[in-house]
Parts: structure tokens; C-alpha cells; sequence
């Protein structure tokens, strides 16, 4: 486990009772964190923003793709992706102030056991985190991260939801739409001109 | 008549030709690995998504290094460095098994006939050539050749029992499948080599001494058998590793346990697909078609399980990682190397390349020393001192894990260019180790005296030796980031600051003299301190330079 960023003084006397933001650089991991950022500034409690370097087995390569045609360790990869999405979220939200004393850890494993062990470890108050979840047969076998890391935490755990999440499925729905529409009118086309 | 049993030519050819095919093996493996690890490394860096490419590269490796157990050590050597995940190496593990094909197709041609002449043009070119790859080149054929005259000597002790019933009786009994395939997994874990199992069943099979179902079920066997090395490199690695010998070996057993029952089957496909011998009849024509329609056989079933489970990756990994989850963390693994890894100290290209990584740790550890000594120096406490001095501890362990690898790495077969690289790695780690000394003692011994002598650094004076800092530290960040990433430019880029440097010390020294004469109290000793720190500052300025040009050395050579 690492820890990348210094943390101030204020930080230090809340660091018994922090809110852990579990990140998997998702749109909806991006809403916990912003809702946890809120929540913390509310309290006055630290923030630790937490990453488990997992390459998904349904789509390995996650941490490759940032590299292609390069060989870097797995973990410069993911710290390089969080100190990204961290600055990000930063210049977006500059009026988050629980943002620009979070720490960040980084942690190899299973992600659900992983996130319940390092809050247990850091004591953390509450564990935030996004609910992008499998569909079919998959969320049917094995759930999502969110409703495991539910499952096995034994404090408070908050699941948030992005707001993008809806849009994106009616783009597709009207992207697909188009296509159909282009499709007809082509084909109508052919047939007019043959 | 003698049993041949008891005869002291046929253990002496047996043993003394699987000797030969073993060590010819060895040879070829690590000609290969030499010739081509540098390749292998940037093979395997391409890595995609996409598990086609993935089998793809997994074959191709294994058919140029010609072992499957081989490329899966490998991989649980790049996954125990954290630079591929299981997940990836899932495909790769796939295709291994049908780059292990290639030699058995080879050895089915009848090579024993060449063994003597390609010994002789690899011994002739490894011993002659100038060139270090022309060397290995000369090595692989000597290996090659040393495998084939194995398996000539192998089959001239086994002729005797061509006549010798209680081993004709014996080898009848074999047709039970799960028996054949025992004896292959056996037998092939004994000599950590699939293809010397499938070798000698050629051997066997072109005497006439083994029937093809119970070669198949031996051939079978041995995808077992061959799991066994990985499972051993992968005692004592990080959890992703154990899993991808896992892996392996889930994906062999299921193979075999896929077509075990279909051992006639597979018979009968091997004999329509293989050339048949119509000139030949009874027990010769046995011997001549049998060899061929083994190595078919042994092509199909592996290619086909390939095609199956290829569909089944995702569903893999996830077992995987059920049966075998996370152990808790370690609190403080910090003081321990992660890159580092003695089953890639067999390929010394990647070795490099990890010890690099490693580098990248231990200068990300002197870094964070030098950023946080500032402070601490001018305005810290004695414990805010005691924080960066302990921090030294983890830097020293480092350095001497680095070093002992190195030391290790030396003892290899190693190319020129390979060892100036491995000298040029010692200098950067002890110059990195001598950075946080300077820090965690010269530095933090100047500050505890400032705290004795109660001196107080000016503001204004602060704010200088803060810029100075700066310098510093983003020069020896450049020189660390012109190690890692092997960037000769950024590495010109640290050598050229050294004017603008020596201007900025000197009009540093010129602030310090001109304060002297300042009506302050304390003033020697603020002045004696100041120095102090910019003398320090400037020692890790010239380090980071020679860090720099070490670097540009690498990249001449």
C-alpha cells in the first residue's frame, strides 16, 4: 500500500475517522467521490481516495491500454491514472475543499475484500462508492463490486449513482436508432435507383 | 538369452541419451532465451486486449523457446514484477500449448540422421563466430543437434525390446488411458520437459515399441506433467502469480480431461490425417507412419483446446481467483523489492529491464527524501529531522537488494553490451544510496546544529534556498525519469544545466557573503549553516548530473 500525497495537519487529527472513496475511474466512481468531497467538507473528516489495481478478467489489459506498445508496471500505470483523475476532479470542482487534502493508496487485489480490509485498516468511518455494476448473467453469478463491498463492509456504506449514466444508455438508444434510420433510407435508395 | 532388460547397454543408451536430449534442450533454451529475450520482452510488452493476439503471442513465443513451462515461468515472472495481470496472461497460457507442437512436429520428421552434421556447423559457428548472436545462433544448432543425437541414442538402446515380451506385455497394459496418462505427467514433472516426453514416444513409436493410443495417453499426461515447473517458480510469489500457474494448470488438466475418453477417436482422426506408408506393411510400417500420426495428434488436441477454452478466459480468471484469494496485506512492504525476481534471473535482458524498474523505486525514495529535507532543514524540528532520517532505511535496503540482484544477474551469461549495462545500473544504485546518506546525515546533522546554535533562517533567505531546492530536486527528478524511461535527450537536457547551476551557487554565495555584514545576531553561525545546506544541495546536484550521464553512456552502448 502507498500513499502519494502528504497529508496537513487538520487532515492528521481527523485521520482516525476518514471517508474512504473507493475510485475505478468511472463516471460513477467520479460521483462518489464528488458526493463523499461533499459529505467530508460537511463533516470536516479527511478524505482517502482508494484504488485496487485489478485488471478486470472480462476485459484485461485495462492497465495496458494506457501504455500501448509499453511494458510499465501496473502500479506506475495506476498511480499515474489517479493523480490524473485526482487533478481532474480538482480543476472541476475547485470549491471541493476535501479534495485538495485527500491522500490517495493504491493496493493490488480482489477489489470488494480489498476495499473492506483498508477501511478496516484506516478506520474508515464510511466507504463511498460508485455503482457501475455488471449486467446478465454476470451480475446474476457474481454482483457487482458495490454490492459485495455492501455485503462484507461491517460499517456504513454509501453507493452512489451517476447522473451520466442514463444519457449515455439513450445516446446509444438513438445512436443505434440512427443507424437504423440510415440503414432504411439507404436501402430505399438502392432500391429506387435499381 | 540375456533379458535386455538387465543389459548395461540399454540403460546406459537410455539414460545417457535423454542426458543428451535434457542437456541439448538446455543449451537450445538458453541460446534462444539470449539471442531473443531482448524480442520476448518487447513481444510481450505488446500485449492487448485481445485475446486472440494474446494466444497468438503465447505460441509464438513458445515455439521460438520451444517450452510452454518456459514461457509460463516467464510470465509469472513479469506478473510477480506487477507488469502483466493474470487476466492477460490467461490467452498467452493458451497459446503456449500450441507452440509446444512445433517440436514435436520436428522430432516426428526422421532427424536422428541429422544430428551429427548439425552438431558440427553449430559447434563450428558458436566456437568461431566473433559476434556474440552468431555465438548463439551456433549454440541453438549444437542444442538442437545434441536433442536429436539423444533421441538416435535413445532409440539404438531401445531395439532390443522390440523382441522382449515382458515389455511388449507391459506396454499393452498401458491402453488404459488414465495409466498412460499418469505415467506422462509423471514422467514429464521427473524431467521438467514435455517435448523429452513426447520425443521419446516418437523414439518408441519409430521401433515399433509403443502403439498410438497409449502414446496418446501419454502425450495427454504430459500437458499435466509440464504444469509442474510453474507451480514450482510460483511458490512463494505474489497471489497474481500463484494464480497464472493456477492457470496453467486448470487449462492442461481440463485438456486432458476434454479428450481422455476419446482416445480412439483421436487415433482414428490421426490416421486419416497423417501420410500413411503403402509400402510398407506390418511392424515397419507401424514404425515409420506411428511418429507422424503422434505429432498429429498431439497438434489437434492441443490447437482444439486452445479453440475451446479461448471462449472460457473470463470464466477462468474468475475461478481462478476464487479458489485462490488475496492474502491480508502487509502493512509496511516498502523496505522490500518488488521487481525484483530470481526466475527472470535465467532471461538477463529482462532481469535488466527489472532492476531498472526497481531503480525507478529506490529513486522515487531518495526523491521524496530530497523534497522533504527542505523544510525540515530550515524551519523543522528535531523529530520533523528524525522523520527524513528514517526514511534513509528504506533507501538502504533497497540499494542492497538491487545490488545483490545485480550481483546475481553477473554470474549470468551475459552479452558485452549486457554487462556495461549491469555496471552502469551499480553506479546509478550507489549513487542513489549515496544521495540519501548525504541527506539523511550531512543534511540532518547541519539542521541539528542550526537547532543547537538556535539559528533562524532569514525569510528572505529562505525563500532563496527554497528556489535552489527546487533546482536540485527537479534536476535529480529528470536524471531519475532519463533512467527509467531511457530518455538520452532529458538526460543531455540535466548534463547542459550545469552553467545556469554554478551562476545560481554563485550568486547564492554572493546573498550569504553580502548578509555577513548585516547587523543580525548569530550571523556566523546562520552563515556557516546556510552554506552548509547549499554545499549539500550542490553534492546531490552533481550526483544527479553523474546519474545523467551514466545514463547516456546506457544509450551509447
Amino acid at each position: 500500500m502507498t500513499n502519494n500525497q502528504g497529508a496537513n495537519p487538520q487532515a492528521e487529527t481527523e485521520r482516525d475517522q476518514p471517508i474512504l472513496v473507493a475510485i475505478d475511474f468511472s463516471d460513477d466512481s467520479r460521483a462518489a467521490l464528488l458526493w463523499a468531497c461533499e459529505y467530508a467538507d460537511c463533516v470536516g473528516a479527511q478524505l482517502i481516495l482508494l484504488h485496487v489495481i485489478h485488471d478486470p478478467a472480462s476485459n484485461p489489459g485495462f492497465y495496458q491500454s494506457e501504455s500501448p506498445g509499453q511494458m510499465l508496471p501496473m502500479k506506475d500505470v495506476a498511480e499515474s491514472m489517479m493523480n490524473d483523475f485526482l487533478a481532474d476532479t480538482t480543476k472541476k470542482h475547485p470549491h471541493l475543499e476535501a479534495l485538495k487534502t485527500a491522500d490517495t493508496h493504491l493496493v493490488k487485489g480482489l477489489p470488494p475484500g480489498r476495499i473492506v480490509e483498508v477501511a478496516d485498516l484506516l478506520k474508515a468511518k464510511l466507504i463511498v462508492i460508485g455503482n457501475r455494476g455488471m449486467t446478465g448473467l454476470d451480475h446474476m453469478l457474481l454482483g457487482s463490486v458495490a454490492e459485495r463491498v455492501v455485503e462484507l463492509a461491517p460499517g456504513p456504506v454509501v453507493v452512489v449513482k451517476s447522473e451520466n449514466r442514463p444519457k449515455k444508455k439513450k445516446n446509444k438508444k438513438k445512436w443505434k436508432k440512427d443507424r437504423k434510420r440510415l440503414k432504411a433510407k439507404l436501402l430505399s435508395g438502392v432500391d429506387a435507383n435499381g | 538369452m540375456d533379458s535386455p532388460i538387465a543389459s548395461f547397454d540399454l540403460w546406459a543408451g537410455l539414460f545417457g541419451g535423454l542426458a543428451l536430449f535434457l542437456f541439448g534442450m538446455d543449451v537450445m533454451t538458453q541460446a534462444l532465451k539470449s539471442a531473443a529475450g531482448d524480442y520476448m520482452k518487447d513481444i510481450l510488452g505488446k500485449l492487448t486486449r485481445n485475446r486472440f493476439v494474446g494466444v497468438g503471442m503465447g505460441a509464438f513465443v513458445t515455439a521460438i523457446i520451444q517450452s510452454s513451462s518456459v514461457t509460463t515461468v516467464i510470465l509469472v515472472g513479469f506478473i510477480s514484477a506487477g507488469l502483466m495481470s493474470m487476466s492477460q496472461s490467461v490467452a498467452v497460457i493458451i497459446g503456449a500449448n500450441i507452440g509446444t507442437t512445433i517440436t514435436a512436429q520436428i522430432l516426428a520428421f526422421k532427424v536422428t540422421k541429422l544430428a551429427l552434421p548439425i552438431i558440427a556447423i553449430g559447434f563450428t559457428i558458436a566456437f568461431t563466430a566473433t559476434r556474440n548472436n552468431w555465438r548463439q545462433y551456433g549454440l541453438i544448432m549444437l542444442g538442437l543437434g545434441l536433442v536429436f543425437y539423444g533421441m538416435a541414442v535413445m532409440s539404438t538402446a531401445l531395439n532390443p525390446l522390440r523382441s522382449y515380451e515382458p515389455f511388449v506385455q507391459f506396454m499393452l497394459s498401458m491402453k488404459n488411458p488414465i495409466l498412460g496418462a499418469a505415467v506422462g505427467a509423471l514422467f514429464t514433472a521427473v524431467v521438467q520437459s514435455s517435448s523429452a516426453t513426447t520425443g521419446i514416444l516418437i523414439v518408441m513409436a519409430s521401433q515399433g515399441l509403443i502403439g498410438l493410443e497409449p502414446a496418446i495417453a501419454i502425450a495427454l499426461g504430459a500437458n499435466i506433467g509440464t504444469c509442474v515447473t510453474a507451480g514450482l517458480a510460483s511458490i512463494g510469489k505474489p497471489r497474481e502469480a500463484v494464480r497464472a500457474a493456477v492457470v496453467h494448470t486448470l487449462f492442461n488438466v481440463g485438456g486432458v480431461a476434454l479428450w481422455i475418453f476419446f482416445i480412439p477417436q483421436l487415433a482414428e482422426l490421426a490416421y486419416m490425417i497423417s501420410p500413411a506408408q503403402e509400402g510398407l506393411s506390418g511392424a515397419d510400417r507401424l514404425a515409420a507412419e506411428t511418429p507422424r500420426q503422434i505429432a498429429n495428434v498431439h497438434t489437434f488436441f492441443n490447437v482444439v483446446n486452445a479453440f475451446v477454452f479461448i471462449g472460457f478466459t473470463t470464466q477462468i480468471a474468475r475461478l481462478v481467483e476464487w479458489l485462490i484469494p488475496d492474502r491480508p496485506i502487509r502493512p509496511d512492504q516498502a523496505m522490500l523489492p518488488k521487481y525484483l525476481d530470481n526466475s527472470l534471473l535465467s532471461t538477463p535482458a529482462i532481469a535488466l529491464e527489472t532492476v531498472r524498474m526497481e531503480l525507478g523505486r529506490l529513486g522515487k525514495r531518495v526523491s521524496e527524501m530530497v523534497t522533504a529535507i527542505m523544510p525540515a532543514a530550515i524551519t523543522g524540528t528535531r523529530s520533523d529531522l528524525e522523520r527524513v532520517a528514517v526514511m534513509d532505511k528504506v533507501v538502504d535496503a533497497l540499494h542492497i537488494a538491487i545490488i545483490e540482484y545485480l550481483g546475481k544477474v553477473s554470474l549470468k551469461k551475459l552479452s558485452t553490451r549486457q554487462s556495461d549495462e549491469l555496471m552502469q545500473l551499480v553506479a546509478i544504485a550507489n549513487d542513489l544510496e549515496h544521495i540519501g546518506d548525504r541527506i539523511a546525515t550531512s543534511m540532518v546533522t547541519s539542521a541539528q546544529k542550526r537547532i543547537d546554535e538556535d539559528v533562524t533562517v532569514s525569510p528572505e533567505t529562505a525563500e532563496i534556498l527554497g528556489e535552489f531546492h527546487e533546482v536540485v530536486s527537479s534536476t535529480l527528478d529528470d536524471a531519475l525519469k532519463a533512467v527509467a524511461k531511457q530518455k538520452p535527450k532529458l538526460a543531455k537536457k540535466v548534463r547542459r544545466r550545469k552553467k545556469d547551476f554554478s551562476e545560481l551557487t554563485r550568486s547564492i554565495a554572493e546573498h550569504g557573503f553580502g548578509r555577513l555584514t548585516a547587523d543580525e545576531p548569530n550571523r556566523l553561525n546562520t552563515y556557516a549553516r546556510e552554506m552548509e545546506v547549499v554545499e549539500i544541495l550542490e553534492g546531490v546536484f552533481i550526483i544527479a548530473r553523474r546519474i545523467a550521464r551514466t545514463q547516456l553512456e546506457t544509450a551509447a552502448d
